[in-house]
């Protein structure tokens, strides 16, 4: 997989996957790169950069296993950017692929 | 290396960052090893696929010099958070910003040039206009004459300050440009994969 491909849209999976659910960090990373190749440790830095940017709040949860989660949950802001981003998203995908198939 | 390992270098990488912000950073990765090695996987592994705590704390060193610059007030210490986030963004990836630096220092260097000259223009002028104003009814001559000076001197004046709100707001304008660049900039680093 041609990895300049992922810049930029890891953040998208990130935010597209907390606007379903709330989430944990290493869940995020299990979610994504059973798709796409990513180091792990991209995702903490995506994570806190969003939370400061305040499209996310987080709290603690216990766990079944073990000491708390850190979950992450989306604010109303961030659900108003993940729109935005995810419409812009599917028209370049889509206007993409219009041009790919094309090429008959 | 293992968990504790990588967590004590980690710890001493981000030691000049406030303690709380530190302690959050650390938790966070705490939980991401932990969570890794109970879906089973080596611990050796794990920290491996972190990449080194050197790069980690450079990388967040950068996102809060930004930030920093971001919520700066004022102009002038805003314009320094902005060098240092500049300098933070180097050292992290020295060539990511090699089309950037060149504009940038030339920009840079003519909007400090339009500053002095401006200024210094403005204080030149202004004394100018005062010891004008002193001296004028002890002048000989036209009172047309006087008159122009007075005018020129003011409009002289005038026209300073008018270019120092102008070049006032293209630093803000400026600074705001930077900043962004350098957030875009620092995304990509992050999902460099």
């Amino acid at each position: 997989m041609n990895t300049q491909f992922n810049k930029g849209v890891i953040e998208m999976c990130v935010l597209s996957l907390v606007s379903q659910k709330d989430c944990y960090g290493y869940e995020l990373v299990e979610k994504i790169s059973q798709r796409i190749e990513i180091s792990e440790g991209t995702i903490y830095p995506i994570l806190r950069r969003l939370t400061q940017e305040k499209y996310f709040e987080t709290y603690l949860q216990e766990s079944a296993e073990g000491p708390p989660r850190k979950y992450y949950k989306m604010t109303q802001l961030g659900r108003q950017e993940t729109e935005k981003l995810l419409a812009a998203w599917r028209k370049f995908a889509n206007d993409v692929n219009m041009i790919i198939d094309q090429r008959k | 290396m293992n968990k504790n390992d990588f967590l004590k270098l980690l710890r001493t990488e981000l030691q000049d960052l406030p303690a709380d912000e530190v302690n959050e950073i650390i938790r966070d990765q705490e939980e991401f090893i932990r969570e890794a090695m109970s879906a089973g996987r080596e611990e050796e592994q794990v920290i491996q696929s972190l990449g080194s705590p050197r790069d980690f704390a450079k990388n967040v060193k950068a996102q809060q010099q930004i930030d920093r610059a971001h919520s700066e007030p004022q102009l002038t210490k805003q314009m320094s958070s902005t060098l240092k986030a500049v300098m933070a963004i180097l050292v992290l990836a020295p060539f990511n910003l090699i089309f950037f630096l060149g504009p940038f220092l030339g920009i840079a260097g003519m909007t400090f040039g339009v500053w002095a000259t401006a200024l210094a223009a403005l204080m030149l002028l202004t004394l100018l206009f005062i010891a004008f104003c002193l001296s004028w009814l002890f002048l000989s001559g036209s009172v047309w004459v006087h008159l122009s000076t007075f005018f020129s001197l003011l409009g002289g004046v005038a026209l300073s300050v008018l270019i120092l709100i102008g070049v006032y707001y293209f630093t803000k304008f400026l600074v705001r440009m930077t900043l962004s660049y350098l957030s875009w900039n620092l995304k990509f680093i992050q999902e460099k994969a």
